[in-house]
């Protein structure tokens, strides 16, 4: 099953995410910061990247700008997951280089309906 | 020592003599008295006027004493508004943060909720079913609530950003009534859609003019029972622009007059009760139809108690931001003033939401057509779709602030003719100039003088060319950016020579005309330029440092509009002159025309 890497900074949605994608049957790799989740997105080379736009250490767009930069993490995925309330983070997190985003709160249905997509993108190049 | 006895005649001689002598002795004091009258009235008149002196005195500082007070007053009221002003600032902010808390707690109630309703499924738990479904939907509700609340102080704030796409008419139509289906059916409703042929593709912000859509379906679903809702879009020009047209129908509930008044009040549905009845925030429809008019359209609607209701929602189709609605008939708004057909297009960049609401007010009284923008960057974007006749920049912005835009709007050769009018509360009008503002007023605005200023440069754009002929390459240059400036294209002439060829190639608007200069100077160029008929009419006004003669002056007179002395001014004020004087010339030629 495909091994997707959350970064979420906040307790009680990193929680539930990580746990309801588990019980979809995904392997869940948590990195609770920017910098953390560079450093995971190299060792643990997961299938997929879930990324919070607002984050301590390095913010969303500045480590998935770095995931861009470096060969190894270059080509994976990354879905930006965004506040409502935050007006232009969509617009930054595209610009980053982020392949699709969702915003919070999470739907999901809709959220997984993107995982899918992206993950099937890759199997089949 | 015997005195001769005079004789008969040496007497009468005498008596002769002195009866002239009394009368002239007549003479003189009828002359003195009528001088003692005269300096009595004299001495009266000054007396009157020492009174009349002192109580005007006195009445000057009875004056003096009102207009200190009268100063005081203003500088409190000024206060007091920067005060509200403030106030009014960190209520939006307030509401955007508290929303945005608010909803983070929230958001995890639902997330749990949807965790715990799956595990009750899985689990085979249904008695917990129906109650944790409850909860979700509540938690639902008051999200709602929240997202609406932070969309309508964020519009208040002036913080509502529009992002503009282009995107095809039919695909959203279908997509909003996929997701509209599911409630259409709640109520036993039908829902037709009529697109006409030619709907094409429109540019606008797309989520809004979705959810916009969504919510007047949602209504027309929510009020109508075993009902039809209509949903009829068309394209339409009028006055030369596109527009789409929806129109949401329903053969629902309706509603009278009274309620229609109230309908986009935020917080108020048509009847208190409704809300019991019927649900929903009653934010919506003030929300929906504020971001059409953001997007420079509006909504109406017509209705009848008992027969349903039609609401219209107007939208530009090259979505550009506020340009008048065309008026459906009997509707029951009437949002937007009619302006004049041609009313000058004032770009107002200002992001103090209390300061734009004023100034286009003001300026539309006016017969100002005022477009708004909020931020700096928001402000070259409509810069560049809107061309306008003037701009209007505040210089306090956060993000982008007005030196930034200043300095964006003239490296664009696109925007770089358009004049540009400072508003600040800071006197900085050297920099304004520098970076190539046309004028700067400082805040708080002289509502007086703000027309006058924008009448002065919308009107010089796009005409011909000023022909500066000058032999100080230096001040020349600084004429030339004055002028572009405030919008006017310009021609230079190093001296008269070359000034007459110019005049050959164009014809100028107007010639500034510096005295001495190499080759041919300004009194030879000003007799080249009279000896022909078709540029005699062409205003001339000279700029010298010369100390001129009486035989100068005449010379002068005779063929020249006005004569500016360099030595008089410093070169700012001087070029300010030359700049404002440019303008009342042509406009007084124009008007003559």
């Amino acid at each position: 099953m495909a091994k997707i890497l959350l970064v979420e900074d906040s307790e009680m949605n990193r929680d539930m995410l990580a746990r309801r994608l588990a019980k979809r049957g995904y392997e869940v790799v948590i990195a609770v910061d920017g910098g953390q989740a560079v450093t995971l997105a190299q060792t643990e080379a997961p299938d997929l990247i879930l990324m919070d736009m607002n984050l301590p250490v390095l913010d969303g767009s500045e480590a998935t700008r770095q995931l861009r930069a470096a060969p190894a993490t270059r080509s994976i995925p990354v879905i930006a997951l965004t506040a409502h309330a935050m007006v232009g983070d969509r617009e930054k997190a595209l610009e980053a280089g982020c392949d699709d985003y969702d915003t919070k709160p999470i739907e999901l249905e809709r959220l997984l309906g993107k995982i899918e997509a992206l993950l099937k993108k890759e199997a089949t190049p | 020592m015997d005195q001769p006895i005079p004789s008969a005649e040496y007497i009468a001689k005498l008596e002769k003599d002195l009866a002239a002598l009394k009368k002239m002795n007549k003479v003189l004091m009828e002359r003195v008295e009528r001088s003692v009258n005269d300096t009595g009235g004299a001495y009266s008149l000054f007396e009157r006027n020492i009174t009349l002196q002192r109580s005007v005195e006195a009445r000057t500082r009875e004056l003096e004493k009102i207009n200190l007070e009268l100063h005081r007053l203003i500088d409190e009221a000024s206060r007091a508004q920067e005060a509200a002003e403030q106030a009014n600032r960190s209520k939006g902010s307030f509401l955007a943060n508290m929303s945005h808390e608010l909803r983070t707690p929230l958001n995890a109630i639902i997330g749990y909720g949807e965790m715990l309703l799956e595990e009750a499924e899985d689990l085979g738990q249904a008695g917990f079913i129906p109650d944790l479904q409850k909860i979700h939907a509540a938690a639902k509700h008051l999200l709602a609530l929240i997202n609406d609340i932070l969309d309508l102080s964020k519009i208040e704030a002036g913080k509502m950003d529009l992002y503009y796409e282009t995107f095809d008419v039919p695909p959203m139509i279908q997509d909003v009534v996929a997701t509209i289906t599911p409630l259409v059916k709640k109520n036993a409703n039908a829902l037709e859609v009529h697109c006409a042929d030619d709907l094409g593709a429109m540019r606008a912000d797309l989520t809004k003019v979705r959810q916009t859509l969504f919510n007047l379906l949602s209504n027309a679903c929510k009020f109508t029972e075993h009902g039809t809702i209509t949903l009829e879009v068309t394209r339409e020009t009028v006055d030369g622009g596109g527009w789409v047209t929806f129109r949401v129908r329903d053969t629902g509930i309706g509603m009278t007059p009274e309620q229609m008044e109230k309908l986009f009040q935020e917080f108020s549905q048509a009847d208190a009760s409704t809300t019991r009845k019927y649900g929903g925030t009653g934010l919506g429809l003030a929300i929906s139809r504020k971001f059409c008019q953001l997007m420079g359209g509006d909504i109406t609607v017509e209705s009848t108690l008992g027969h349903g209701s039609t609401f219209i929602i107007r939208l530009p189709a090259e979505g550009r931001a506020l340009k008048a609605v065309p008026a459906p008939r009997r509707e029951v708004s009437a949002s937007s003033a009619t302006l004049p057909e041609g009313a000058p297009t004032v770009l107002l960049i200002d992001d103090d939401p209390a300061m734009r609401d004023l100034t286009q007010r003001f300026l539309g009284k006016e017969g100002f057509h005022v477009v708004i923008a909020a931020s700096g960057e928001e402000g070259l974007r409509l810069a560049k779709a809107l061309k306008p006749a003037v701009i209007a920049l505040d210089v306090m912005m956060p993000g982008m602030d007005g030196w930034a835009v200043l300095t964006a709007l003239k490296a664009d050769p696109d925007l770089a003719d358009i004049p540009v009018i400072m508003l600040s509360i800071v006197d900085d009008k050297g920099k304004g100039y520098a970076l190539g503002a046309a004028d700067y007023l400082t805040k708080p605005i002289d509502w007086e003088r703000l027309p006058d200023t924008l009448r002065k440069y919308q009107q010089t754009r796009q005409q011909s060319p000023v022909l500066v002929v000058e032999d100080d390459a230096d001040l020349r240059e600084m004429m030339r950016r004055t002028l572009e400036n405030v919008g006017w294209a310009v021609i230079e002439a190093a001296n008269g020579r070359v000034a007459l060829e110019r005049l050959i190639e164009q014809r100028p608007e107007l010639i500034l005309l510096d005295l001495m200069m190499p080759e041919m100077d300004g009194f030879q160029f000003l007799e080249e330029v009279r000896t022909h008929e078709e540029w005699r009419s062409i205003p001339i006004v000279v700029v010298t440092a010369k100390d001129l003669t009486e035989e100068d002056h005449r010379r002068l007179t005779a063929s020249v509009a006005r004569v500016l002395q360099k030595g008089l001014y410093s070169r700012e004020e001087m070029l300010r002159e030359v700049r404002d004087l440019v303008a009342a010339r042509v406009q007084g030629i124009r008007g003559q025309g």
